[in-house]
């Protein structure tokens, strides 16, 4: 299984994911995670996202194994911004290649609740009333 | 012994990148630590937060040596 995990600092950095593609690959699942307003009825203006790049590499490295010992995966990708992104940006991209559509969709998902629940990464909605840190997990 | 802790998120920008703190002989463990740092900075005492040491997720009973990098992680929001 092929793996790739970015931390993006600019809104054009994410990589062309063509180059994760492959013959064997019959199935390309991607979930883009887009900076969302208004939230919660408030219009929101940025959000600054915050990683630990070390732990980040490790914890995926852990998840990309617990996935692969789950489903097919021929390739794992995960790109996720740091810093301000605004309204309308993208904030993660999750792609799973496999043979078959079922586990790249499966695949895709589990990894999203992954990333949500253990990878040290942090956000910090600014909006139209203030500012506050998101709190998912633990 | 002076232990130091690298913060992130909510910790760090109430607290900064690094705080210290006192703990007994190495080796000690993660929970002495947390311990340690809630005796401390008993403000976040209502926040859950997990630790890594070494770069790498770290459970109450492991083990910490004098050398070791330590981090203490708030509730995560990535996605």
């Amino acid at each position: 299984m092929k793996t790739h995990f970015q931390l993006i600092d600019h809104a054009n950095g994410f990589p062309d994911l063509a180059q994760f593609r492959s013959e064997s690959s019959g199935a390309e699942v991607v979930f883009n995670g887009i900076v969302r307003t208004p939230n919660k009825g408030l219009d929101v203006l940025y959000l600054e996202f915050e990683a630990y790049e070390a732990l980040f590499h490790n914890e995926m490295k852990r998840i990309a194994e617990s996935l692969e010992s789950q489903f097919q995966i021929n390739a794992l990708v995960l790109h996720h911004r740091v810093g301000r992104v605004l309204p309308g940006e993208l904030a993660v991209v999750a792609v799973v290649y496999s043979q078959h559509r079922k586990d790249a969709f499966y695949a895709c998902e589990a990894l999203m609740n992954e990333l949500k629940a253990t990878v040290p990464i942090w956000k910090k909605e600014f909006n139209s009333d203030g500012s506050f840190w998101v709190s998912q997990t633990p | 012994m002076i232990k130091e802790i690298h913060l992130f998120g909510l910790l760090k920008e109430q607290y900064g990148d690094m705080v210290s703190v006192e703990v007994p002989a190495y080796p000690i463990t993660v929970e002495e630590v947390v311990k340690a740092f809630r005796k401390n900075y008993s403000e976040v005492n209502d926040i859950p937060f997990l630790i890594a040491v070494n770069h790498f997720m770290a459970s109450d009973k492991d083990e910490v040596n004098e050398n070791d990098h330590l981090a203490l992680l708030p509730p995560v929001s990535g996605g």
